[in-house]
């Protein structure tokens, strides 16, 4: 046996030494943000399809706000699969990810696979089999959407969630409104209530089974609760005086509504199994449009004690209303972020009304809209969203707005008129 | 001819004087006065004569009444008479007075002539006085302005030769200036001609000792080549006999190895050691140095391929560890420290290092080993 060479003994050494010593970190710094390239390869298929499953997944990676997808035209290769994928091709059109995928038709039913490969890795990190039914594929294709989606930022996908809002047509003589249930992209629209008077308040359950909503038919304002699933409905208030405003218990199990019932407009809180109603607040000023928060123990509210409209405070087991807003002449119809730690408001700024949000902790309140009359703002169920109505050329439109603001696009309905939205929970 | 303001206004002011000079005796009459009061003195001695008189008169009488006072007593009888008798001695007393009186009279009309003779003989001796002293102060006068007139003549004088002096002096010194030119002309001229023969001459030695070095370079090379030659031919007769002797070593290490192998192993570590540090001291500096370019460089680079998405969280930072192969390709690379909270962010930071692949690296191994076979990036916004 020889004895050991000094080059070994150097190495270890060295080996030794970067244990003892302090780690070399070198920071990389960058002050502006891309959104993160990512191809969607089009879907092989043995057969043929009315849907387009890697055009709906491409558009909604496109309008998330996070991703840019590459043109078809662009693509040097098409692959369906892992295996037919040249990486460089990828590379050098600068792709941090591509997906790959084809559906195969078996009788009336699909068979999706694919696969997601992170570009600079080169590695396979997503490889599913997905089965849908005729009809359903555009559901398949925004399930894909999501799952990408978590994957690559980690929380949960909107994509193909439900939106219910109040569509109306434009003939003043013959007007009618309808309540509407779609996908966020417009898709699969159904109308759940049509009626000659307005509807507003929309509020889904949390189970989103149902909606709680406001009714003006036969000239008075009524609040109802409907199944989705039998169409079935129940009055539940029909007092004289105001009727509104009503708001899901994070259990399900009661409403915070308004009532004017015994004078001045108060918030109540109906016992959905017992049909019994509480008195939570009660003077002589405005209190309405409570919004229930996530834990469930406080209830957030419009009331004008000062002559102003703001947002006050208050348990929902009864006692004090503390003031919460205090920047501004208007702040109103305030919704909770799903974890319940911000919450959205109408803001008035001069004569224009636009989408607040308020950080509860910090109290810091930041103006994320630009429209002169945006209303009616509620969360999407992963809190990135805000819904919210504005007017455009002189009609009503909804837009959706991240929670920082930066991104807003306009959500396409074919309705003329479109106004009160509510986000539909998971 | 010109003369300086002061000299002009010295002449007035002289001019001036005499001016005074001449109105001043028009005030003199004063004088007179005061000699007539000289004249009155001289009558009032004369009146001490007239004193004289007077008390010498006085006593007569005096003894005239004292007569008759001792007479009174025997005014008895005959007092008629003495009445008559006292009446005749009073008019003569009484002529006596006038008598007296008349003296006295001439007298002062005398002294009054005298004195009038006395001070018409004044007023003339003062006339002449007088007379005597305006000539005296016009001759003055005279004399004081011919000394002016002479101190004008003699300053005019001096001014001329001032003037004079001075452009004689200007003169002089053009004179001296064009002179010092001249003599620097004449300086430079040399100095330009020494330089010049001086460059000429330098130029000569440089193309000598070009000449010269390319002579000198000539031989060195020839020398070394031949040197070389020799050399070559040496280390190859060297080589022989060292392969030779190696082959003979060989053989005998051989035969030793087998028997002390043990001890010859605690031998070699101590020598690596020492080498070990030595060559870390002497590689400090170009370490630190060789560090820093390659952490510059693998900035550049990162930073150049690094997509950072839209993130709704503000202040995002995340460590990631990789893990070199020697040639720079990225073996592993992994988020530490749990990540910046946001799986975009991450991600965006593991593919810029994938996507860097081969990292620049320093070529020294030991380097290499030292500091970029595993170390960390750290990802942040600026």
């Amino acid at each position: 046996m020889k004895f050991l060479p000094p080059i070994i003994f150097l190495g270890l050494c060295a080996i030794y030494s970067s244990f003892t010593y302090a780690e070399l970190n070198i920071d990389i710094t960058k002050n502006f943000e891309t959104k993160v390239p990512i191809a969607i390869s089009p879907f092989g298929s043995s057969g043929s399809q009315s849907e387009n499953i890697s055009a709906i997944i491409d558009d909604d990676l496109n309008r998330s706000g996070y991703f840019k997808t590459l043109a078809e035209e662009d693509m040097l290769s098409q692959p369906t699969a892992a295996n037919q994928v040249v990486i460089r091709n990828w590379q050098i059109l600068g792709q941090e990810y591509l997906l790959v995928g084809r559906i195969q038709p078996i009788n009336t039913r699909y068979n999706i696979f694919f696969q997601l490969l992170d570009v600079s890795k080169n590695e396979q990190i997503m490889d599913y089999k997905i089965t849908s039914v005729k009809g359903e594929l555009r559901r398949a294709a925004h399930q894909i959407s999501n799952l990408i989606y978590e994957k690559l930022t980690g929380n949960k996908g909107i994509f193909g969630t439900k939106i219910a809002f109040v569509s109306s047509n434009n003939d003043i003589n013959n007007r009618n409104y309808r309540l509407q249930i779609a996908d966020i992209d417009g898709y699969h629209a159904q109308t759940i209530v049509s009626s000659v008077e307005p509807i507003m308040s929309l509020k889904w359950s949390p189970d989103g089974n149902k909606i709680a909503y406001v009714s003006f038919e036969n000239h008075r304002a009524a609040v109802f609760v409907q199944m989705l699933t039998t169409g079935k409905r129940i009055k539940i208030a029909s007092f004289p005086g105001i009727n509104g405003a009503p708001s899901w218990s994070p259990d399900g199990l009661k409403l915070a509504l308004t009532l004017s019932k015994d004078g001045s407009p108060d918030i109540y809180i109906l016992d959905l199994a017992s049909k019994q109603f509480t008195q939570l607040t009660q003077n002589s000023s405005i209190n309405t449009e409570p919004t229930w928060s996530p834990d469930g123990r406080t209830i957030i509210f419009t009331s004008d004690q000062t002559g102003k409209p703001q947002l006050y405070k208050i348990a929902t087991s009864g006692g004090k209303a503390t003031r919460l807003t205090f920047k501004g002449s208007y702040n109103a119809s305030a919704s909770f972020s799903p974890d319940g730690s911000k919450i959205v408001m109408v803001h008035a700024q001069g004569q224009s009304y636009k989408i607040a949000l308020m950080n509860l902790n910090t109290k810091a309140l930041t103006i994320l809209t630009t429209g002169s009359l945006d209303e009616s703002p509620s969360f999407s169920s992963n809190g990135t969203m805000i819904v919210y109505a504005s007017r455009r050329g002189g009609k009503g439109v909804l837009s959706a707005v991240s929670i920082d603001g930066r991104i807003n696009q306009k959500l396409e309905f074919q309705n003329p008129e479109v106004r009160e939205p509510a986000w539909a929970p998971f | 001819m010109k003369y300086s303001s002061e000299f002009l206004l010295a002449l007035f002011f002289h001019l001036l004087l005499v001016f005074f000079f001449a109105f001043s005796f028009t005030l003199k009459p004063e004088i007179v006065k005061e000699k007539s009061k000289v004249a009155i003195q001289a009558v009032i001695i004369d009146n001490e004569a007239i004193e004289q008189q007077i008390q010498a008169y006085n006593k007569e009488k005096k003894q005239v009444i004292i007569s008759q006072s001792l007479a009174l007593p025997e005014i008895d009888g005959a007092a008629q008479q003495r009445k008559l008798q006292e009446e005749n001695a009073k008019k003569l007393v009484q002529q006596e007075a006038d008598k007296a009186k008349q003296e006295l009279a001439r007298l002062a009309i005398i002294e009054k002539e005298q004195q009038q003779l006395q001070r018409v003989e004044e007023l003339r001796v003062a006339e002449i006085e007088r007379q005597e002293q305006i000539e005296k102060e016009q001759e003055a006068l005279k004399e004081e302005l011919k000394v002016i007139e002479e101190e004008v003549a003699l300053l005019v004088a001096k001014e001329k030769k001032e003037a004079d002096r001075k452009i004689a002096e200007a003169k002089h010194q053009q004179a001296l200036a064009e002179q010092i030119e001249h003599k620097k002309a004449v300086e430079i001229k040399k100095q330009q001609a020494l330089e010049k023969a001086a460059i000429v001459k330098k130029k000569k030695h440089q193309q000598d000792l070009a000449i010269e070095t390319a002579r000198k370079e000539a031989a060195r090379k020839e020398t070394a080549r031949l040197a070389k030659i020799k050399q070559e031919k040496e280390s190859k007769l060297a080589k022989k006999k060292e392969s030779q002797d190696l082959a003979k070593k060989k053989q005998r290490l051989k035969d030793s190895i087998a028997a002390d192998m043990a001890s010859r192993q605690q031998q070699g570590t101590e020598e690596s050691d020492d080498r070990t540090s030595q060559v870390a001291e002497a590689g400090k500096i170009k370490a630190q140095q060789d560090i820093s370019k390659f952490t510059i460089e693998l900035q550049r680079k990162l930073r150049a391929i690094w997509v950072r998405p839209i993130s709704m969280i503000q202040g995002l930072s995340c460590v990631i560890r990789v893990q070199l192969m020697s040639n720079g390709h990225v073996i592993e690379a992994k988020v530490i420290n749990g990540g910046s909270g946001d799986t975009l962010f991450d991600n965006s930071a593991l593919n810029a290092v994938y996507k860097a692949s081969p990292l620049p690296i320093p070529s020294d191994k030991a380097l290499f080993e030292e500091n970029f076979k595993s170390f960390t990036f750290t990802f942040k916004p600026e």
